[in-house]
């Protein structure tokens, strides 16, 4: 998986969420719709009116449009994404998959911070010159190399199935509900990439705090990072066991 | 992790229980070390990082041979043995911080007596930066190596030197003249006229006893001086900077194990855990798990190139935190009275905090890591 979604995390930071889905859904479940851990999808619409089919638990089927609802619409400049609820489940590679896109994104979050806070001046000078300001963005840049290190390793969501050795020897083996991590730690399904997802939001917030009233608005970078807790929400679920 | 290296951390492990055995010893007594030469973690430690060459008896673990002279080996080893103890394993005698200066600049006469020292028997070092009033600052030092006859005189004082009153060799940096390039590192033994060293009492890692240095005009010859036939621009503090940025993983990979010791003591002691009890222990689980991969990363990369050092800052930032969220954690899973009722978990909260200024603090980590990332370093 690891390369297909550092393909993902680099589409994310150069083109934003819609391009980067587009690219994590033809490589990781092409045509099918993936849900998450309760059923919910936030995809491109011109992804979702194109599948005709769902991934299912290891399957795939005929999607049944009329078991589905819609419930949010999201107008970003790269393409509308849709979020619905469904019955299907999700393959595990798109939610690893989903964890680098939005590691991509946060990326792309941290770049538009800088350039932002060389050009925005308080007092004698750019606001980047000031060490809280630096601090921040040495904390969320460790969170994002912390995701980042997990995923490079292999590190991706559990469950009924095994998962043999990763890269790094982190999870050697799984069971529905817990995993024992190569240490010998077990710990809840799904826990490794969850806390990715973690770091990534911890990151995100921090980076939209230092931009002010200017990250509160429903646009740009800022209503991307929206878009990305969006995915964590529907696909990464609580990390609980 | 490739199969040589986990057979390295079956290894530590193996050894790591030894450490825990004597940990509240050590903790009382810094000194009752000399009592447990014997113990392998010790006995790996004294000669871990001597290279071949010198060292004609590595670790040996099956068809594999360890001189603990990259970053990456000694992570694996000092996680698993700061899960036994970090006190006793800061405290261990050996090459330590000193050997990354004498690896990276020492002359072949200064290796000579340097490794010979530590082969002959266990010999404590130091490394002697930080000063009384200059901590992060450590441009700003003020010890004086000054010129007199062939040679020069060392004078000025050091404090929190992890086994300075102990320690047989000690590197110590010192100014011949104003700015940051008159600093330069001279190979000493302490064993001479004018060097005075007390240890100092501290809440945790007593272990590593730190310590206060003095010096008086102790004399030091100019082959004493190490790197003294590179140029300016290579030596004093830049190989400072690079010896930090190799051993910033390290006392990652130490607080980690103590993050670790303290998670595994609750899981084994605790049987009856709630739901969001277990959740919490989960999600620590977690992010050491992140946290050995980000070291990890670290320790690869400046292995690679040692001037490479901002994973290895956010590294050692962020296990320095965790390390005293985990030990704060696993109190509080026992209940009220905890770190009185378990002396070990009072003492892992104790060590924890121990992590925070060595080798640079978390802010200076985290300024190093932002220069890093504002150069397109990172």
């Amino acid at each position: 998986m690891t390369e297909p979604g550092r393909r993902c995390r680099d589409a994310a930071r150069e083109d934003g969420p819609a391009a980067a889905l587009r690219l994590l859904a033809s490589a990781v479940c092409p045509d099918a719709l993936p849900c998450g851990p309760a059923g919910h999808a936030v995809v491109p619409a011109d992804l979702e009116r194109s599948c005709e089919r769902a991934w299912v638990n290891g399957a795939v089927r005929d999607r049944r449009r009329e078991e589905e609802e819609s419930l949010a619409t999201i107008a970003l400049a790269g393409g509308d994404l849709v979020a619905l609820r469904c019955s299907y489940g999700a393959p595990p590679e798109w939610v690893t998959g989903v964890a680098w896109l939005r590691l991509g994104l946060s990326e792309r979050l941290l770049a538009h911070c800088t350039r932002y806070l060389r050009e925005r001046t308080s007092g004698d000078g750019p606001l980047l010159q000031y060490q809280m300001v630096r601090g921040v963005i040495a904390d969320a840049l460790t969170d994002q190399l912390e995701a980042g290190a997990m995923l490079d390793t292999g590190c991706g969501p559990v469950g009924a199935r095994e998962l043999g050795t990763s890269a790094d020897g982190l999870a050697v083996g799984a069971g529905r509900e817990r995993v024992t991590l190569a240490d010998g730690l077990e710990v809840g399904a799904g826990c490794p990439c969850a806390f990715a997802h973690e770091r990534i939001t911890l990151a995100d917030r921090a980076l939209l705090r230092l931009l002010g009233a200017s990250g509160f608005l429903d646009e740009g970078q800022a209503q991307e990072a929206y878009v990305s807790e969006l995915l964590a929400d529907a696909y990464a679920g609580s990390g609980h066991g | 992790m490739d199969e040589r290296l986990r057979a390295l951390r079956g290894e530590a492990r193996a050894l790591a229980a030894e450490l825990r055995d004597v940990a509240l010893d050590l903790d009382r007594d810094p000194d009752a070390i000399r009592r447990h030469l014997g113990l392998g973690a010790v006995a790996m430690m004294a000669t871990f990082g001597i290279p071949p060459g010198y060292n004609g008896s590595p670790v040996r673990i099956g068809p594999h041979r360890f001189y603990g002279t990259t970053s990456l080996e000694l992570v694996v080893a000092m996680e698993e043995l700061a899960v036994g103890d970090a006190g006793t394993l800061l405290g261990a005698p050996g090459p330590s911080l000193s050997g990354a200066i004498v690896a990276d600049l020492a002359d072949e006469g200064q290796r000579d007596f340097y490794y010979g020292r530590l082969l002959e028997r266990p010999t404590w070092t130091c490394f002697a930066l930080t000063e009384p009033a200059r901590g992060s600052a450590a441009a700003a030092l003020q010890t004086s190596l000054a010129p007199d006859g062939d040679g020069f005189l060392l004078t000025g004082a050091k404090r929190y030197i992890g086994n300075g009153a102990r320690a047989a060799l000690a590197v110590v940096f010192a100014r011949t003249r104003p700015g940051p390039l008159g600093v330069t590192a001279v190979l000493l033994d302490t064993a001479v006229p004018g060097f005075r060293a007390e240890p100092l009492r501290t809440l945790g890692l007593r272990g590593a006893q730190l310590s206060a240095l003095a010096f008086d005009a102790v004399r030091v010859a100019p082959e004493q001086v190490v790197g003294r036939h590179r140029p300016a621009t290579r030596r004093g503090l830049v190989a400072a900077v690079r010896a930090f940025n190799r051993l910033r993983p390290l006392v990652a990979a130490t607080a980690l194990g103590v993050a670790r010791a303290a998670h595994e003591y609750v899981v084994s002691g605790r049987r009856d855990l709630r739901a969001e009890e277990r959740w919490e222990l989960d999600r620590l689980a977690g992010r050491l798990a992140a946290v050995r991969c980000l070291i990890h990363k670290a320790a690869a990369t400046v292995d690679r190139d040692p001037s490479a050092g901002y994973l290895a800052s956010a590294a050692k930032a962020r296990a320095a935190l965790l390390a005293e969220e985990a030990t704060l954690l696993a109190p509080r899973l026992f209940g009220p009275g905890a770190r009185l009722e378990h002396p070990l978990l009072d003492k892992l909260a104790r060590d924890a905090r121990g992590f925070e200024f060595m080798e640079g603090t978390g802010h200076i980590q985290r300024l190093n890591l932002f220069n890093g990332f504002n150069r397109g370093r990172v």
